[in-house]
């Protein structure tokens, strides 16, 4: 069984509430309990701040994806009128959300909620059969509406809830006395009203903390006390009165504890009252919080329960577990929890409670015994009872309403049947012509089509036909819809009613390439299949469409993830089309799907002689023929092939035909050559083009046929079920649906056939009648057997029934439909319909692969071309050419509000031809990734409330960290770097499921400093890293080397060169490198300085210094901007690279050094010696001299110089794989806390 | 040949259609209960009856070009962007405004799809603002809602 657990009663109250107790504890128990049956929880959107802290009280219990959260329209409390056509939406919403979890059951316990929050119960609304299982935690509400404040639209909610306790499967109650009173007040029989008691918690030291000694000396107690239990000041008051009473002895030795959430005014009334019967402050004691009140049971003298409204008593099993006294109201769920008389009190009798208590304060054994009976009887209530039994009344209801008859309506539900009809020149019009008659048996249909006349007077005489405008403006009256899907322009209206109208879909073909491309083209729908083409297939289709054209694209990609997107189910005519499906899109698309056999033509027998007359064939000639256009998947070529190397060949009395055109392209050209200049080329033909009559006759005059296939894509051959309706012996191979055929019905050779086999095959059916015989009869019987119009008919029936009861489209139109009827005195505005749209798209299950969002907002904007954009650049190229089995790859940007798909952006900078995509907001399922690859500082601290809200949805979130100099070195950035850093690190660290640094030396930097700052996270942050690629040509370089750099290029080479990449800023050390090579220079060391990289900030007088250098331009460059062909030229000139920063994240041009086989002088920094380990010359020392002293003894090394070319380095592809061993793997090094 | 829509003779073809007609006669669309128009809004009306809507539809598609180029060059200005979100925080009116035009006249959000046919007789400036497949639901919620009459603001 599936269970689905609605936890608003958790998420509307405070988390020590009774009923917030009672709902986690009954769910955490039947979760663990649940054995074989699968429990899910339903959250609600309304209550964000809940999500995480209640997933993660779950997590142990039940997996990620299992908890689901669905969104709403707000506000909704009922209190508002205002507010009733977002919570008639909002019932909806929720109940078709329940139903797309397919449960066996759902269990509620916020039965009673709702009036003044957003929390929504419903059942019925539109779904009659979902069912539900009810808690009722507040039984006083049954009878008792004065206790309800008064409000105009009270009593219209409350029977609204009782309405729904009535129609709910199963009802649950905390108390025996409960039960009886919703069996009499609900008038429910007897098994539909289940006791499911509360049992205490099973306190952890999660909860408890503190040993109970310091939690009393925290609250004030310092000698043996009287609990207090009350949540409410009147009984509060009640017991001090009590105490106030008791014997002077007594109150000098006990001080009291009073529980409660107590305002500041109650507070003050409280101690007046104290005041009033002489007690000082110091012999009462407040505690607030309920978390605190449970460590001091076990150790109270006396616990007093005084509410006489106490429904649930969690607390009361609390204490009594600690195995503290208790005494309760005799009033309330406390009686039958303690079941003993003389723990019962009355808290409005205030001498009595006073004599009560003194006699248990002086009696020990009394005492003594309460406290043994209390655990014992506390002891008598388990969380696992309690599931253990809501687990058996679940199966015993489902066992029941599994095995209820269904009581179905009389009435033939109305069709629309959306198709083209003869004479349109389609083979599914000839279909639709055949199946519409059978199907009548069990609808009324009316018949949709696109094309001004119906050329079959019986058809229209006895069915109503309709223009497809018509159906547009009509087609939410029927009950189901039915649209015949092909590969050509006949279909072309249906796509956009299949949006506006979901049902279901018979797929005829599974490619649907050709009739959007002719859309797209003839100007009928701009742009149609360039999108068919990215929603099915994302951008590497769109990639590979540019690069190789049309028709390579059209051939390679089915492009219809619309319809099984917007469908209610999907009919198709071979397991070999569902198969297609799960390969594209997945397990959700197969699930859709069901087969439902071709409905042949039938084929009148005709005159043999007469056929074979008027075809010229001589009476006794053995004619072997092959239908259809003669294409390469048609394998002509091989036919021809055996053909002639066969015996029939040679024979002067076989044929071989083959009934169709030829293409105008090359290979039809070249086959007709090879037909032409065969040695027997008079008894081969190729018919041309051939009208029905003429098909006609050459299936009737062949003695066997020949159809194979290769590169099939899904579609069901006509042709073949030609043959086998006029009884044809047939060869065919097993590719495609013709593998599906049975092997006594045809003669089938393997798929992937030799020459050799299919001469065999020919020869066997020549040389043998009776094979042939054997073939024709059971042809005969195989089509009455399977393919019969009536039991097809029948099959379509129970399929479109099923897709109509079950399928999410079907269900989201009927309740379209519902929420667009429904009246209420205050109408919705359009923000309202939006809020309900994105709701409700919010709550779909996920369709198609997951996806992983690239973050490219800062090159989608501007490309400044440094490290982190040309990894950005690295990491999207990689995925983009190589995406990640199993997921999708939409590179995303980001916007004020939220992300967007940058598929402008993407579509320019991969110059597609057409660009006809826009920049939806992104839409995140369960399973999505988005992966932070960019650093959009700037925006992502004000996207927490976009990144919780996908959170809700089911995506993770990781992001890459750079570095965290600016918040170690602040000394070397601008000053407005520092807050940016820490505000986007905080940000990622709210919201991140992960980050992953760019060396292990940063996921260290990083760790630390969560160590030190103590960021607020409700769950571990884990830490990954990875190693950055550095072939330049993935990141897509720049081009370009100017004419007059050629002289500089030179002018490098002259001399040796020590070369510095990067921008120039404090931390690079550029100024100490200009430093010592003055020293060198002056040494008279013949040394090249070359920089590369653009000016950056706090370097102005370094700047200028260089451009007053009396050697600039002779032994010292500085290159700003230049492409990245033209830094390639300029490592390969070099003698050496300097790295001398004094902090990286990384160090990419330690790794581009590499790359050239140039020695590498670095700095001793931990993240140099990690990424270059011992290819590097190491230096240390901040000045200019050390440097110059150790590029002295560098160069003194000569032929010892280290090599840097043994250097292991990633190219962007392996480097985006160890990304993606850690995102989508999560393969983390670190955690924290 | 038989021309489309013809008589129905047969019994069956009676039913459906007559129970189909029963069904619309149902669904009919509550007359609307609006007050008298507006001056201004029978001067639009005049004025898209004479122009098809074309002088409506043209100043907004320039007063939507107008914003998405301001807003590309705002952009692409870092210094520019960083002035005017210190100037807006202290308008959070303004800001929601500006956000919501900038969703619609984003300078890189290129076309955005619309669904073909009827249903893009409902689409309105909030339509831009939504996913792709909330977008479509909207659309349908809204022909769904004016079809019945239970809603009947532009």
């Amino acid at each position: 069984m599936r269970i689905v657990l609605d936890l608003q009663a958790a998420q509307s109250h405070s988390r020590f509430s009774e009923i917030s107790r009672y709902t986690l504890g009954s769910a955490k128990a039947i979760a663990q309990a649940a054995g074989a049956h699968e429990v899910l929880l339903a959250l609600n959107g309304r209550f964000p701040d809940t999500i995480e802290s209640l997933s993660m009280e779950f997590a142990a219990l039940i997996s990620k994806d299992k908890i689901r959260v669905f969104e709403n329209p707000g506000p909704l409390a009922d209190v508002d009128p205002a507010n009733a056509w977002r919570r008639q939406a909002a019932e909806l919403l929720r109940e078709n959300f329940l139903a797309d979890l397919r449960p066996d059951m759902v269990v509620s316990s916020a039965s009673f909620d709702g009036w003044q929050n957003d929390v929504v119960v419903s059942s019925g609304g539109l779904m009659e059969n979902l069912p539900v299982a009810v808690t009722l935690l507040d039984p006083a509400l049954l009878h008792s509406p004065e206790a309800l404040p008064e409000h105009s639209g009270l009593s219209q909610f409350r029977q609204r809830r009782i309405r729904l306790l009535k129609s709910a499967d199963l009802l649950f109650t905390v108390s025996g006395a409960a039960c009886k009173q919703a069996i009499a007040t609900l008038s429910l029989r007897g098994d539909r009203v289940v006791h499911l008691p509360p049992a205490p918690e099973n306190f952890s030291s999660e909860i408890l903390p503190q040993p109970a000694n310091q939690a009393r000396e925290q609250s004030g107690l310092n000698r043996p006390f009287i609990l207090c239990a009350s949540q409410n000041g009147d009984h509060a008051e009640k017991c001090i009165a009590a105490i106030a009473l008791l014997p002077s002895g007594l109150r000098k030795t006990h001080q009291l504890a009073i529980v409660g959430e107590f305002s500041k005014e109650e507070r003050a009334s409280l101690f007046t009252v104290c005041r009033d019967h002489s007690l000082s402050e110091s012999e009462i004691v407040i505690i607030e919080s309920s978390e605190a009140a449970k460590r001091l049971y076990g150790s109270a003298a006396l616990v007093i329960f005084p509410s006489p409204h106490e429904e649930i008593g969690m607390s009361v099993l609390d204490a009594m577990a600690e195995g503290a006294p208790v005494i309760g109201s005799s009033q309330s769920v406390f009686r039958e929890l303690m079941e003993r008389d003389d723990a019962l009190c009355d808290p409005t009798d205030t001498p009595g409670l006073a004599s009560q208590i003194t006699t248990l304060l002086r009696d020990t054994n009394l005492r003594q015994s309460l406290q043994e009976w209390s655990i014992r009887r506390a002891n008598s209530f388990t969380w696992k009872a309690h599931a253990t039994k809501a687990l058996t009344t679940f199966e015993e209801i489902h066992t029941r309403k599994m095995a209820r008859p269904e009581t179905g309506s009389k009435r033939k539900p109305l069709l629309a049947f959306v198709s083209p009809f003869p004479p349109e020149r389609t083979g599914i019009a000839g279909y639709a012509a055949r199946l519409v008659p059978s199907l009548a048996e069990h609808y009324d249909i009316v018949c949709i089509v696109d094309h001004p006349r119906i050329d079959d007077p019986l058809l229209s005489s006895r069915f109503p036909f309709r223009d497809v405008r018509w159906f547009e403006r009509h087609g939410g009256g029927f009950d189901r819809i039915l649209y015949q899907f092909g590969n050509s322009p006949a279909h072309k209206r249906i796509f956009s009613l299949l949006e506006q109208y979901p049902g279901v879909a018979v797929l005829h073909d599974f490619f649907l390439g050709d009739v959007l491309c002719w859309m797209q083209e003839s100007g009928y729908a701009p742009g149609c299949f360039s999108k068919a083409l990215y929603d099915s297939h994302g951008l590497p289709a769109l990639m590979k469409h540019n690069r190789d054209g049309r028709t390579a694209s059209v051939a390679a990609f089915p492009c219809n993830s619309a319809i099984f997107r917007d469908s209610a189910g999907v009919v198709v005519h071979s397991s070999h089309a569902i198969d297609l499906a799960r390969d594209w899109y997945g397990e959700p698309a197969a699930a859709l799907m069901r087969q439902v056999p071709f409905l042949p033509r039938k084929q009148e027998k005709g005159n043999r002689v007469q056929a074979r007359e008027r075809l010229r064939f001589p009476g006794d000639a053995f004619v072997v023929c092959s239908y259809g256009w003669i294409t390469p998947y048609k394998l002509c070529d091989s036919i021809l092939r055996a053909w002639r190397a066969s015996p029939l060949g040679k024979a002067e009395d076989c044929f071989l035909i083959f009934v169709g055109a030829t293409s105008d392209d090359a290979y039809g050209k070249d086959f007709i050559r090879k037909v032409d200049g065969s040695e027997n080329g008079s008894r081969i033909r190729i018919t041309g083009y051939v009208n029905e009559q003429q098909y006609h006759d050459y299936l009737v005059a062949a003695d066997v046929a020949i159809q194979l296939r290769t590169h099939s894509r899904g579609e069901t051959s006509a042709t073949i079920f030609d043959c086998l309706a006029l009884n044809l012996p047939l060869i065919v191979n097993a590719h495609g649906s013709a593998a599906e055929l049975p092997a006594d019905v045809v003669l089938k050779i393997d798929d992937d056939f030799a020459d050799e086999v299919l001469i065999d095959a020919l020869t066997s059916l020549r040389a043998s009648p009776e094979l042939r015989r054997r073939f024709s009869a059971r042809a005969a019987s195989y089509l009455h057997e399977e393919h019969r119009p009536e039991l097809i008919a029948e099959m379509y029936y129970d399929f479109i029934e099923e897709a109509n009861a079950t399928s999410p489209r079907a269900r989201e139109q009927r309740m379209l439909e519902i929420i667009g009827r429904s009246l209420v005195p205050v109408a919705p505005s359009p923000a309202d319909l939006a809020a309900v749209a994105t709701a409700l798209s919010a709550n779909r299950p996920p369709f198609g692969l997951p996806q992983i969002f690239v973050d490219i907002t800062n090159i989608s904007k501007l490309d400044l071309r440094t490290g982190i954009e040309r990894v950005t650049r690295g990491v999207l190229m990689a995925l983009l050419s190589n995406p990640p089995a199993g997921y999708r790859i939409e590179p995303v940007r980001a916007l004020a509000n939220g992300y967007v798909y940058a598929r402008r952006f993407m579509a320019e900078s991969l110059h597609f031809t057409r660009n006809e995509l826009g920049d939806d907001p992104v839409e995140s399922k369960l399973g999505d990734i988005l992966l932070g690859v960019d650093w959009p500082a700037d925006v992502l601290p004000g996207l927490r409330p976009w990144f919780r809200e996908q959170k809700r949805r089911g995506m993770r979130s990781v992001f890459v960290v750079y570095d965290l100099l600016p918040l170690l070195r602040p000394d070397l950035f601008p000053p407005e770097l520092p807050p940016m850093t820490l505000g986007w690190l905080n940000a990622v660290t709210e919201i991140a499921d992960g980050v992953v640094c760019i060396s292990r030396t940063v996921a260290d930097e990083l760790h630390q400093w969560l160590r030190e700052t103590k960021p607020n996270r409700f769950r571990p942050l884990p830490i990954g890293f990875f190693q950055l690629g550095a072939d330049l040509n993935a990141s897509q370089p720049s081009k370009g080397i100017p004419k007059e750099a050629l002289n500089i290029l030179a002018n490098i080479r002259s001399r040796p060169t020590i070369l510095m990449v990067g921008t120039v800023e404090p931390r690079k050390g550029h100024r100490q490198a200009l430093g010592a090579l003055e020293l060198l220079w002056n040494d008279r060391i013949d040394l090249n300085l070359v920089i590369v990289g653009k000016k950056g900030w706090m370097t102005e007088d370094f700047a200028e210094r260089v451009r007053l250098h009396p050697e600039r331009g002779k032994r010292l460059f500085w290159f700003q901007g230049i492409s990245d062909e033209m830094l390639e030229q300029i490592y390969r000139s070099s003698r050496a690279l300097l790295a001398a920063s004094e902090g990286e994240g990384f160090g990419l041009p330690l790794i581009e050094a590499a790359q050239y086989g140039i020695p590498i002088i670095a700095r001793d920094l931990p993240v140099f010696r990690e990424v270059a380990s011992d290819h590097a010359y190491y230096f240390r020392g901040r000045d200019e001299e050390s440097l110059a002293h150790a590029l002295r003894e560098w160069l003194a090394l000569g032929k010892a110089i280290s090599i840097s070319n043994g250097l292991r380095w990633y190219t962007w592809q392996e480097s985006t794989c160890e990304l993606l061993d850690v995102v989508v793997r999560e393969r983390w090094y670190l955690s924290w806390p | 040949m038989t021309s489309l829509q013809p008589p129905y003779q047969e019994a069956g073809a009676r039913d459906a259609t007559s129970r189909f007609r029963q069904e619309q006669a149902e669904l009919a669309p509550v007359p609307s209960k609006k007050g008298e128009p507006s001056s201004w809004a029978r001067l639009r009306e005049a004025g898209e009856r004479l122009t098809g809507g074309g002088i409506r539809a043209l100043g907004k598609r320039l007063l939507l070009r107008f914003v998405r180029r301001l807003m590309g060059m705002v952009m692409r200005r870092p210094r520019l962007l960083a002035l005017s979100h210190a100037i807006l925080k202290r308008f959070p009116g303004a800001t929601w405004w500006l956000n919501r035009l900038a969703a619609i006249a984003d300078p890189y959000a290129g076309r955005i799809y619309i669904p073909s046919g009827r249903l893009s007789n409902y689409v309105d400036p909030i339509t831009m603002t939504l996913s792709a497949s909330a977008r479509v639901i909207y659309l349908r919620l809204r022909a769904a809602a004016s079809e019945t009459g239970s809603w009947n603001s532009s």
